[in-house]
């Protein structure tokens, strides 16, 4: 099928527009006796739905049915700040991060339809934010970057790229790391590169001995071989570098509708208060983490 | 055409026999089972409609002459069926008619069978979809296949059904794959000698295109045949032999992950017992990350209906960057030029090119633009059967420059799409449903996945010309020139019928359903049906008379993708019905009493 499809319907402005619109309008009647914005909603109901991944761990993952990870450890705190219970949906990733949007914030899938009140771990790049008209992206509060951690006896030395040569490099398929290292150098590290379906399965491997080395988001590494019972084999996570397009590091942040901007400023707040006194940053670290202020490079 | 002559008679006897059997059997529950027999002289028998493509090669030609270029002016609505509830999306659908039936699927998953005499609803089947699923283009279907008692179907969630063609009861149910890992199911199902052969319609990453051919009765898998080079293919459970030869044409284990999907299904050709499938894109997207053809990717593929192998493939776009998804319906027909018969097919690419192969071995024949402007390649040498590029790929994202937009032609959704194409053996054109737009593509860093930064593209579509996008056109195959051609103001995007009444159908986004003169291109009727036509048309005759039946109900990927298109289709009413047509006869009632 079509590996272009989400670009393009992020780029079909004209269609989101009737879409959105379709949508303001449904959104306008279904919500008027409940007051216009989610927050005054999610108050009559006590409870916020938070939407996050499914199947992505250390964020949101489950156990036995039980809700695991940063992100649900997240919205359960920014729902207690707001005085709310918090319930979690997951869904199955889109394409890319517009799909998701569209699907879990402000329209509803084709098939099933309803949407959550807020989504965690949502891209926030200026010019991404910037051109988003059905929801609000705030509430910067991570940055991410792209890390690598080896095993120290088959790595002597690692400092660039091209030390991964002759490596054997996990990393989940179709990723940045992925993407960047199979196009790196006219293709020196494509017979090096070991393409697993997640992040987690790549980490896995790297743990089993079955790679020399595994590339992810930092957050992500880390927790993931913290999870997997890395028994400190592995180095300390290093950024790795990349050139031309492609970026490195990005900052994540949360997402509502764009008709409840009540629901934003409260969620805002919340959130920079958890920033301020230290109560995401021992999040993360429970998990294995270290918590890094979006901004910094 | 001697395989068709000395199939007519056995065609007419079998056509005989069903129709009998279909008279006593009237009272009685059990349908008239639908044979291998049957199947294989659909395209013969003017009665019933057993398969989608009208017949095993997919010519979507009727024998029927009643409604002909003359009497078309006649032609008048018999029936509509609404498909009713609030799923009003895409309906492309072809009917088949059997055994006093018509079977129609729809939009979301649904299927129904419908009187044949008065359209009346006998029963309805609603697959309970999982809820959020993510279908790729839109929640449509295109259409069921019949055998033995049953009627068959794919489903959104990538499940296949079997129901029992009297009673709507479900038989047998089957998975293609796991729609969490974004697998859907939407082209119709082929039966060859008993098997039912589908393929799979998959999300971005992690997909390998693969042929199923399974049995009918009873859902079983009986072969699988991958068509991504490296993949170990399977008959009867044994291994069954790699598709081509592991990193032949792929670097490292990109083949794992390749792409190439079948999403819209195969042909067959019954001399030379191969079924042919179209194959999509590879993955991943940037062309520069998988240096070499990557095969089978983008390709038409032969593969032997009894051995499950790979007999020969033809690549339309190696290395593809542009999203030229090859799956296009390669249709085989006898050729006839420089007064010899030559044993064909024909496809008309994503790409813009219309292929006329060797359907006994793959041997390309020619190779003619059936669009107005191709950027990518300036034809294609006949000798190694490749495209001559003309340096019109997107940068490369690594090389440390900004990526500068490309303008290509045609554009991703294709010089053709999904819809179908008709030939006609009488007057020996294929009938080209064709879309005249470009796209402006480039790399699009700031873009996300599971919260992650990734490197898509992006893309702009943009129409050629100010006064149409959609052309119908008429193809020589003999000399790969357009004979004439229909300007539409909308893209085209329902399927081709042409019937020996020197009649083309075809369906418009504006709502008509319209006929042309096959010869001259003439549009001699149409009809308003009041919602976007992107079904596929088809004929039947019943107690003397012939019928159109066509679903209509606007979607499928323009409205979500057109970008500086959906300008042009977004006033479109949505909606879901199908519209059934017969010659007005004076003085009798031509609205069927129920």
């Amino acid at each position: 099928m079509s590996l272009f499809r989400t670009s393009v319907r992020l780029l079909a402005r004209g269609i989101l527009t009737v879409l959105a619109l379709a949508a303001t309008l449904l959104t306008g009647v279904a919500f008027a006796d409940e007051g216009d914005d989610r927050l005054d909603l999610v108050r009559k109901k006590g409870a916020i739905e938070f939407v996050v991944y499914r199947d992505f761990p250390p964020y949101s993952y489950q156990v036995d049915g039980a809700f695991k990870g940063v992100d649900v450890e997240m919205g359960e705190a920014l729902a207690a700040a707001l005085g709310l219970k918090a319930t979690f949906k997951t869904f199955i990733p889109g394409d890319d991060l517009d799909d998701d949007l569209r699907n879990q914030l402000w329209r509803g899938t084709i098939v099933g339809g309803s949407v959550g009140d807020v989504m965690l771990h949502v891209g926030a790049d200026p010019q991404y934010v910037a051109r988003q008209d059905k929801v609000w992206i705030f509430g910067v509060y991570f940055r991410e970057t792209v890390s690598l951690s080896f095993d120290p006896k088959k790595f002597p030395d690692y400092s660039v790229l091209e030390d991964l040569e002759g490596k054997r490099i996990a990393v989940e398929l179709g990723s940045i790391a992925d993407l960047y290292l199979t196009n790196f150098n006219d293709g020196a590290l494509r017979q090096s590169l070991n393409r697993y379906p997640t992040a987690n399965e790549a980490v896995k491997a790297f743990v089993a001995g079955k790679a020399d080395a595994t590339i992810a988001p930092r957050g992500e590494l880390q927790g993931l071989l913290k999870l997997n019972g890395e028994n400190g084999r592995a180095s300390p996570a290093q950024t790795v570098q990349f050139q031309g397009l492609f970026r490195n590091a990005w900052e994540i942040g949360i997402a509502v509708k764009r008709d409840s901007p009540k629901l934003r400023d409260a969620l805002a707040d919340a959130l920079a208060t958890m920033i301020e006194n230290g109560q995401l940053k021992a999040i993360y670290a429970r998990h294995g983490m270290d918590y890094q202020t979006p901004g910094l490079k | 055409m001697n395989h068709k002559i000395e199939r007519t008679s056995i065609a007419r006897a079998v056509g005989l026999i069903g129709l009998a059997a279909a008279a006593s059997a009237l009272p009685a529950v059990a349908a008239v089972p639908v044979t291998d027999a049957m199947i294989a002289n659909d395209q013969n028998t003017p009665n019933d409609v057993l398969t989608v493509g009208m017949g095993f090669s997919g010519q979507r030609f009727s024998t029927s002459t009643q409604i002909n270029s003359d009497t078309v002016v006649d032609l008048v609505p018999a029936w509509s069926f609404s498909m009713g509830g609030e799923k009003q999306r895409g309906q492309e659908t072809q009917a088949l008619v059997h055994d006093g039936k018509i079977f129609i699927t729809g939009s979301y998953s649904r299927l129904w069978a419908l009187d044949q005499k008065t359209g009346a609803k006998l029963w309805s089947y609603e697959h309970r979809l999982p809820e959020g699923i993510v279908p790729c283009c839109d929640v449509v279907n295109r259409g069921a296949a019949l055998y033995d008692n049953l009627v068959i179907f794919g489903t959104l969630d990538a499940k296949l059904v079997a129901l029992d063609q009297t009673t709507g009861k479900v038989v047998w149910t089957e998975t293609i794959a796991d729609f969490k890992g974004g697998y859907s199911y939407t082209a119709a199902p082929l039966i060859v000698k008993g098997k039912l052969i589908t393929g799979v319609s998959g999300g971005e990453f992690g997909v390998v295109g693969r042929v199923e051919a399974r049995d009918a009765k009873t859902g079983k898998m009986v072969w699988t045949r991958p068509t991504v080079e490296g993949h170990m293919g399977y008959l009867n459970g044994k291994e069954n032999g790699v598709s081509g030869k592991t990193n032949a044409t792929w670097p490292g284990d990109l083949w794992k992950t390749g792409g190439a999907a079948t999403w819209l299904g195969c042909t067959y050709g019954a001399d030379t017992n191969q079924i042919y499938c179209g194959t999509g894109n590879p993955a991943p997207w940037n062309a520069f990350t998988r240096p070499g053809d990557n095969l089978y990717s983008t390709s038409t593929v032969a593969i032997n209906a009894d051995t499950g192998k790979i007999e020969w493939s033809y690549q339309g776009t190696p290395n593809d960057h542009w999203d030229f998804d090859g799956v296009n319906e390669f249709i085989s027909f006898d050729m006839k030029k420089d007064g010899k018969t030559v044993k064909a097919g024909a496809k008309a690419d994503r790409n813009g090119f219309f292929y006329v192969l060797n359907r006994t071995d793959g041997k390309l024949l020619s190779a003619s633009p059936f669009v107005t402007k191709q950027t990518w390649a300036s034809g294609v040498d006949l000798k190694t059967g490749r495209p001559i590029e003309s340096n019109n790929r997107p940068g490369n994202p690594g090389s440390g420059e900004k990526g500068s937009a490309v303008f290509a032609a045609p554009s991703f959704l294709g010089g053709k799409n999904w819809m179908p194409m008709a030939y006609s053996g009488q007057t020996g054109l294929f009938y080209v449903p064709a879309n005249e737009w470009g796209m402006d593509i480039w790399n699009e860093p700031i873009t996300y996945k599971k919260g992650a930064a990734y490197l898509g593209a992006g893309f702009t579509i943009k129409p050629l010309y100010d006064d149409y996008i959609g052309a119908l056109r008429a193809m020589d195959p003999a000399t790969g020139k357009v004979v004439w051609e229909y300007k539409n103001p909308a893209p085209l995007w329902g399927g081709v019928m042409t019937t020996a009444g020197n009649l083309v159908f075809t369906g418009t986004p504006e709502g008509f359903l319209k006929a042309f003169d096959a010869k001259t291109g003439k549009e001699l009727w149409k009809f308003q049906t009041g919602s976007g036509v992107v079904g596929q048309p088809t004929t039947w005759e019943m107690d003397g008379e012939q019928y159109i039946g066509v679903a209509s109900g606007w979607g499928g990927a323009v409205p979500l993708w057109g970008g500086e298109v959906a300008k042009k289709v977004k006033d479109i009413s949505q909606g879901g019905s199908f519209w059934v047509f017969k010659l007005h006869k004076s003085g009798k009632a031509t609205v069927a009493q129920n």
